[in-house]
């Protein structure tokens, strides 16, 4: 078994002994290129790839593959994270409304149609449109597909593509319009946002969180229940079986942005360097232990540190809305509290650690890595030394994951199979194969590595280690629970979570706070957390509805979650979960309290498509014979439960009217509440 | 009998006619859309049009509000509107308002009775001390059916609820007649049935004694066609309310409800009362003698109100009514080239519009500054379509964005109304 894919140091090859083994691909390739692109092994000459990648810096030289793929992996992170997570270009089906019918043969089914310039404009000969009639207000009557068969500057006519049914062709000649024509079929109810993300998501947005193991095994055990991401970390651990730890190597974008950073701004510190050596190498372990330890006890810790959480959520609040601002409105960049500025500080801690040591986080400190180091125990192929070994320490100085011992040989838990000691050294003695091939090899600890076998110090040392994790773990989570949500008192604060959130107490031992669901929200209508709930709720999406009301043709959140805390609704389904109820404050809504007219929130809920808020007359003033005097009085909001979702588009107008922008209220008059009985969860 | 005679007629034709080549009926509707088929009545304040599509027949009514023209067998047919209206005779109209009046509309069988359990059908006249809209029928139907239309047909169907369970008790069922006959005429806007019930409730006899149902049977009967039958009853009033201003305005007797406003505002109400002859004179066409009296009613709003509260709320109305007609005028054509902008209320605040006029056409429409979070795609999508149109009347808003849309249109119409020379 050979992995090998390094690209070997050229090596001038010694007169009569033997002439290196070339491949024919590598052959191939040499006919075909122009002879300054390949390396002159005789003169030691570097062909102009390897001339470009040198200049790219050594590890490419090394070791291009792993470059090559942890590029890509980061270029397709991005574009996941900011691009396809990006709702703002979603706009409402396109459609051209507003034509009339002038004449329609219900036999044919053929139609002429009037309609206004523009409208005629944009439509050719030729092309497939669906018609739909729109004559009664409360009910869009689909017509079907037709072709447009002429346009005239003010008409247009179309006919049929398949054949219709007679209910559809009376209906058509019936009608008093307008009609609409638009590319895709016209939905009274809009489902833009939903669309766009589908028509975005090539592969799941939520990729590198759900391969990241950590994160589906303790929710997994947090929550004592079967979470879907599982499936793919069993095959990235499968996969890591055959390339170990090859997620930290090759695939993780939090560690090359952790290269880009040591790359660009570590390196330039180098008195902050610390040791080979110290009590934080096995930290990681430790980490892990306590994380799994609090999973254990209901408590999930794990999203503060785990790998892509902490990258995701590291972007949201720094990258995101600066995105948000530069291209939708600065006005549109919600705002931030502590809990923003935890997070921020735990991410540019995660790449600070790079001045005590390039890939210091990911070595030492990172649990989801550690979760691989165990994964590689089980490991088929590893690095293996031959005894062609000239000890002259190249691949120490490369190693990236400090995996190589002062004998040359390999920290197996540690590498990750980057190969880019294979590509520096000057004999070509390393070599990637099968765990139990064993010909050829130098012999160990030659130079002495000066490590013993666990010794009574050493297993003290540890038996204490793991005691103080676990010990730590247990503590954390019964911190957390006892300062947190307290579920059990009554009284306990309540957010409000995205529709098709489990309940509660599942849904903080779900929700992995890896900030997926904020990037995907139209207008941040789900915004962090603070510390409202203790340190058990920091981070979990609620609903700020102040800020914004969940977009009706949006199911986005549930689409994206990586642990099923926010189960993924179709927008059906969506449309009917309740998150919350709006409830209405008779001492400070303005016609209530007599102040002054006003239906914000009733407009908006209808135009929203819900028509949850019905009008009350109040303060009617009445004759002397107890009839009501007309044009007294105001209409006043009243809620009906059966229909409100608590989506807080009514709270959001109320807020920004109201409050932000007339300065009548001190906080807005319809606020949604949510709690037992009041949400679908 | 004429329809029978037409319907007969059109079987025939049915029957003679190769498939597909009928000689349709054409109506013509206001908004330009043509409907062929058999126009099979055009009496009861609609036009009902049949379609034969294989083999079953499928109808549909058109509120003659929005029907331009029928022509019938090739030969334009009166339903018009104005005097036109008058044409019919009281046999016809009675003969449609008792075959309306006693069925029941289509809907009711699947409108869900709803109502608060506390609610008291025995309706007791007057209501107990104390305003409580779930306990007092009148006063639940006042608060909570009457300002939601999709309350509305329950509303009718609690009234049928109360007339089956009060059968005999002659002074609840009066109670509940008129008020199926006021929500049928200013809910529903069903003629015949309001007719119908407010007659069956004696409004014909006495129509001062409960005047807004005098207005109400009035209306009613001018909106079925018969000018002078809704002349008789608004002449056999002793007493008139406001209403009867807009009704005499509506029927084309302009001098008479200019006097009628005259007379009422030096006793009662005279912001409403100049509101309503500012309304008449618009009806009638006369835009500038409109304005007069809106313009009367903002001042009548400063000087006569009863409180502060009240004088807030006609100056109002005066104002929005004055905007209203800057609307109704305004054409591209009569302003002067430029470049104007003005605000107006959106879903987050503010939305600032700047219209550019040039050579009487609007050349562009841009949103120069908004507070909008959400639906900001109306914010690209409305500005065309205002250009499209040249003008606001009929202006499509934005799917889902309608609130962004409808405040672009006003700070838009605002802009273009600074530019009038």
């Amino acid at each position: 078994m050979r992995l090998n894919w390094f690209l070997p140091m050229i090596r001038r090859p010694r007169d009569g002994i033997r002439q290196l083994k070339r491949r024919r691909l590598v052959e191939t390739l040499r006919r075909i290129l122009p002879a300054a692109c390949s390396s002159d092994w005789t003169t030691k000459r570097r062909g102009l790839g390897r001339t470009f990648l040198r200049r790219l810096g050594l590890s490419w030289l090394a070791s291009p593959v792993r470059r090559v793929v942890q590029s890509v992996c980061l270029v397709t992170f991005l574009i996941l994270f900011f691009y396809v997570c990006w709702p703002y270009d979603a706009r409402p089906a396109q459609s051209w409304p507003g034509f009339i019918p002038i004449s329609v043969d219900a036999v044919s089914g053929r139609a002429t149609l009037t309609g206004n310039e523009t409208t005629t404009d944009l439509l050719q000969p030729g092309s497939r449109l669906h018609a739909s009639d729109a004559s009664d207000q409360a009910q869009l009557v689909t017509l079907g597909r037709f072709e447009i068969v002429s346009v005239a500057e003010n008409s247009v006519e179309l006919s049929p593509v398949e054949k219709l049914s007679d209910d559809i062709l009376a209906a058509m000649a019936l009608s008093t319009g307008p009609w609409s024509l638009s590319r895709e079929p016209l939905q009274l109810w809009p489902n833009h946002y939903a669309n766009n993300l589908a028509r975005k998501e090539k592969i799941a947005a939520e990729f590198f969180l759900v391969i990241d193991p950590l994160v589906s095994f303790s929710t997994a055990v947090a929550s004592r229940s079967w979470v879907w991401s599982l499936t793919s970390a069993v095959i990235i651990l499968v996969v890591c079986v055959v390339v170990p730890r090859g997620f930290c190597g090759y695939l993780c974008p939090l560690g090359t942005t952790i290269d880009l950073f040591d790359a660009l701004i570590g390196k330039r510190f180098t008195r902050f360097r610390v040791p080979d050596d110290g009590w934080w190498v096995h930290v990681k372990y430790y980490l892990l232990l306590a994380i799994l330890v609090a999973a254990v006890s209901g408590v999930l810790i794990s999203g503060f540190f785990a790998a892509i959480p902490v990258i995701t959520r590291g972007l949201m609040f720094t990258v995101a809305p600066l995105q948000t601002g530069w291209s939708v409105g600065w006005h549109q960049m919600p705002p931030m509290h502590s809990g923003h500025w935890l997070s921020i500080t735990l991410f540019f801690t995660v790449l600070g650690l790079g001045v005590l040591k390039p890939r210091f986080w990911c070595k030492y400190v990172c649990p989801s890595g550690a979760v691989f180091s165990l994964g590689n125990l089980f490991r088929v192929s590893q690095r293996k030394v031959e005894s062609s070994c000239i000890h002259c320490n190249k691949c120490v100085e490369i190693c990236p994951f400090d995996a190589i011992k002062p004998d040359f040989t390999t920290r197996t838990t540690d590498c990750t199979l980057c190969q880019s000691c294979g590509g520096v050294c000057p004999t070509h003695a390393i070599k990637f194969v099968g765990r139990w091939e064993i010909a050829g090899l130098k012999s160990a600890n030659d130079p002495p590595t000066g490590e013993t076998p666990i010794g009574r110090r050493g297993f003290v040392a540890t038996g204490v280690g793991l005691l103080t994790a676990t010990a730590a773990g247990a503590a954390t989570a019964g911190a957390t629970s006892l300062l947190g949500a307290r579920l059990d008192r009554a009284n306990s604060p309540r957010p409000i979570r995205p529709p098709g959130s489990v309940a509660e107490e599942e849904f903080l031992q779900k929700c992995i706070r890896c900030a997926e669901c904020f990037k995907v929200c139209p207008s941040d209508v789900l915004q962090p957390l603070g510390f409202l709930q203790g340190l058990e709720g920091l981070w979990t999406p609620h609903v700020v509805a102040d800020w914004a009301g969940c977009a009706s043709s949006c199911n986005n959140c549930g689409q994206v979650c990586p642990t099923g805390a926010i189960r993924a609704l179709s927008l059906e389904e969506k449309k009917s979960t309740r998150i919350g109820l709006a409830i209405v404050d008779s001492n400070s809504c303005l016609p209530l309290a007599g102040r002054e007219a006003c239906q914000l929130c009733v407009d908006e809920c209808n135009a929203a498509g819900y028509h949850a808020i019905e009008f009350v007359q109040v303060r009617t003033e009445v004759d002397a014979t107890g009839m009501p005097i007309e044009g007294t009085g105001f209409l006043a909001p009243v809620v009906v439960a059966e229909k409100c979702v608590g989506c807080g588009l009514c709270q959001t107008r109320c807020y920004g009217i109201n409050v932000a922008a007339k300065k009548l209220l001190m906080e807005s008059a319809i606020v949604i509440k949510t709690g037992p009985g009041l949400e679908d969860r | 009998m004429q329809s029978l005679v037409r319907a007969i007629i059109a079987l025939m034709f049915l029957f003679s006619t190769p498939h597909g080549v009928l000689a349709d009926d054409i109506v013509e509707l206001a908004n330009g859309a043509k409907v062929r088929g058999k126009v099979v009545s055009h009496q009861a304040g609609a036009i009902v049009v049949e379609v034969v599509v294989g083999g079953k027949t499928y109808s549909r009514k058109y509120d003659r509000d929005i029907v331009k023209s029928v022509i019938v067998d090739g030969s334009a047919i009166p339903i018009g509107t104005g005097e036109k209206k008058t044409a019919r005779s009281k046999t016809e109209i009675l003969a449609e308002i008792k075959l309306a009046g006693e069925s029941l509309p289509d809907w009711f069988e699947a409108t869900k009775l709803s109502y608060p359990p506390t609610l008291d059908l025995d309706w007791p006249i007057p209501p107990p001390k104390g305003w409580d809209n779930s306990k007092n029928v009148g006063q639940f139907v006042w608060d909570r059916i009457n300002p939601n239309p999709n309350q509305w047909r329950n509303g009718v169907k609690l009234m049928h609820h109360i007339l089956d369970i009060h059968h005999g008790n002659t002074a609840v069922t009066k109670q509940a007649m008129l008020a199926l006959g006021s929500m049928y005429h200013h809910l529903l806007v069903d003629y015949p049935r309001a007719a119908y019930w407010l007659q069956r409730a004696g409004v014909v006899n006495e129509p001062d004694r409960d005047v807004h149902a005098g207005i109400q049977l009035a209306d009613s009967y001018w909106q079925l066609g018969s000018k002078s039958m809704a002349k008789d009853v608004v002449d056999r009033m002793r007493r008139r309310p406001l209403h009867a201003i807009k009704l005499l305005g509506d029927m084309g007797e302009t001098e008479e409800a200019i006097r009628l406003a005259e007379s009422f505002s030096k006793f009662s109400e005279p912001v409403t009362c100049f509101l309503y002859a500012g309304d008449v004179y618009r009806v009638a066409g006369n835009l500038d003698a409109s304005e007069q009296y809106y313009r009367k009613a903002l001042q009548a709003a400063d000087r006569d109100a009863r409180d502060n509260d009240h004088a807030k709320r006609d100056r109002q109305r005066a104002e929005a009514s004055l905007a209203a007609i800057e609307f109704y005028r305004l054409k591209p054509t009569e302003i002067t080239d430029g470049t104007y902008s003005a605000s107006s209320l959106g879903y987050e605040g503010q939305v600032e519009v700047a219209v550019q006029v040039n050579a009487g056409r609007i050349t562009s429409v841009n949103v120069t500054k908004h507070q909008e979070k959400q639906f900001y795609s109306s914010i690209s999508d409305t500005p065309p379509r205002i250009i499209a149109k040249q003008g606001f009347a009929n202006v499509d808003t934005v799917a889902g964005a309608t609130i962004t849309s409808e405040a672009i249109i006003n700070a838009a119409a605002k802009a273009l109304a600074k530019g009038k020379p």
